[in-house]
């Protein structure tokens, strides 16, 4: 923190989007990512048949189960948007940035996973990417709720955008089993799970504590994430309606002062 | 179309005035909404529709190629009059003992479901080739050729040109025992092959 | 060798883009409380009679 920052400058000048809760977990977030790259780089050993490439299970597993946890959170809040959002809106509203935050978060590490996976691909498989029907359900989760975080930014009416969002998020979660489960399902390239049941893991101990920290940490990570994306969505809520409330003001300027553009004075804010 | 050619309006009216009414109502919110959105809306589009393409192009994929990436050599062994000549991708786990290079051509044997196939791979083997019984997926198709494999005799090879490493779900940091088991227990279980067949014993 | 470089990347790639996320978000939110008129001194908010409000967070 600036620490010439007067000492009337509110609370929340200097915070912006923290808060203490948030600040205690972001500096675990650091830590336990620093203790994720000692560990998954130098303390972990060699897998038997991979090599040094069993590293990349470290980050990969992890960020697929963040995608896969923030999609499902998202499907869960966009259906109780739907379910409670018309009797309580101040609820619908909360689900909705819940839902937009998850699914923002959750593209982030659909696209961690696509890129990690395809390193690791490289080193095992021989190649980067095949048309495999993990791989490909993955690219689908992966377009899909981009196109849900597009869905989002069309200017509308708030209750119209967020219920319109909310099914949108449904019909995308859809493709979540689909994806998970398609190396039961299908012939694939890609290995079936190794953390199905943790009491009969086909991970041998050392490597098996490493990923489970190692998630434990991506985990933190994410809901730092996730908080601070929620608490811009309410930012960017409040700027929205207060260059409404300009707009509209400068509307009844215009009819009083003909001549003038309001719509142009609620551009500039 | 003679734009200047007025005969057909009646001069008595006055032309029409210019509409100076506001373009929405004064409260309207929602058009004063999509008028601050209208810079936002284009990036919008352009997204939409490479998104929606894109999703396009990956259901295609998928509905082509992604549920049955390979068969299995007991599948491929059985369909093989169907298949003839055709490219297609099989799967297996290479017999250790069987591994020769000749003149950077590979040959080997596979084995899936008590079945197995000669292999001619043409191009540079995985990295992880060299692990005992690694599974691998094969691209390429069937040759007419007698060549001997370890539990008789075969009239085709597979000749291959692209190879995949297909590895298990399994992780372990354990040395030579772990290699060993690299082949699951049971998976002779039922074949006329025995383990020493495989050069197990 | 080969190895090392791609994993050393990847881990790169993974932490550089988380770090790089977080400080998205993180500017995003203050510009949005700059431009909102939170970030003001208190005392001059005051002074031109501007209300002043926070979010439940802090």
């Amino acid at each position: 923190m600036n620490s010439a920052i007067p000492e009337t400058t509110s609370q929340f000048a200097r915070s912006a989007t923290a808060s203490i809760p948030t600040r205690v977990l972001g500096c675990l977030a650091v830590a336990s990512l620093a203790a994720v790259a000692l560990l998954g780089l130098v303390v972990s050993p060699r897998d038997v048949n991979q090599g040094e490439a069993v590293r990349f299970m470290y980050l990969h597993l992890p960020v697929i189960w963040i995608a896969y946890a923030s999609f499902v959170l998202a499907a869960v809040a966009s259906a109780l948007l739907l379910w409670k959002g018309a009797a309580r809106p101040d609820k619908g509203r909360h689900y909705d940035r819940l839902a937009g935050a998850a699914a923002e978060v959750g593209v982030f590490f659909t696209a961690l996973t696509i890129i990690t996976g395809a390193m690791w691909g490289r080193l095992t498989w021989g190649v980067y990417w095949q048309w495999d029907a993990r791989l490909t359900t993955t690219a689908i989760m992966f377009v899909s709720y981009l196109g849900y975080l597009a869905l989002r930014q069309i200017p509308a009416e708030p209750v119209v955008r967020s219920k319109r969002a909310a099914i949108a998020s449904l019909l995308a979660a859809v493709n979540l089993p689909l994806g998970h489960y398609s190396v039961d399902w299908g012939v694939t390239l890609h290995q079936e799970a190794s953390l199905s049941s943790l009491s009969d893991p086909l991970i041998t101990g050392d490597m098996l504590v490493v990923l489970v920290f190692s998630v434990m940490s991506f985990t933190i990570v994410a809901a730092w994430l996730m908080v601070h994306r929620y608490r811009v969505i309410r930012l960017e809520e409040i700027f929205e309606e207060e260059g409404l409330e300009t707009a509209l003001a400068a509307r009844r300027a215009e009819v009083d002062q003909p001549g003038e553009s309001g719509l142009e004075t609620a551009g500039a804010l | 179309m003679d734009v200047n050619d007025r005969s057909g309006l009646d001069d008595s009216e006055p032309p029409p005035a210019l509409d100076l009414t506001p373009r929405h109502g004064l409260d309207d919110v929602d058009a004063i909404r999509r008028e601050l959105g209208k810079g936002k809306k284009r990036w919008i589009t352009v997204a939409g529709v490479l998104i929606v393409f894109a999703f396009g192009f990956l259901v295609v994929q998928f509905l082509q190629d992604a549920t049955v990436f390979f068969r299995n050599v007991d599948q491929a062994v059985a369909e093989r009059d169907e298949l003839g000549d055709r490219r297609f991708r099989i799967q297996g786990r290479v017999i250790p003992d069987s591994v020769e290079v000749i003149d950077d051509v590979v040959t080997f044997e596979i084995l899936h479901g008590c079945a197995t196939a000669a292999v001619r791979h043409l191009t540079d083997p995985a990295e992880l080739f060299d692990n005992p019984w690694i599974p691998v997926v094969l691209d390429g198709s069937w040759k007419p050729q007698t060549v001997k494999l370890v539990g008789g005799t075969d009239d085709y090879v597979f000749e291959s040109d692209r190879m995949l490493i297909n590895h298990t779900n399994e992780y372990s940091s354990n040395n030579a025992e772990q290699v060993e088991s690299n082949l699951p227990d049971d998976f002779l279980v039922g074949c006329d092959l025995t383990r020493n067949d495989v050069g197990l014993d | 060798m080969e190895s090392w470089g791609m994993i050393l990347t990847g881990y790169g790639i993974v932490f550089g883009a988380l770090l790089g996320y977080a400080l998205v978000v993180l500017r995003r939110g203050r510009r949005l409380v700059d431009q909102l008129g939170l970030g003001e001194l208190v005392t001059e908010a005051a002074e031109v009679g501007e209300h002043h409000e926070e979010p439940p967070w802090t």
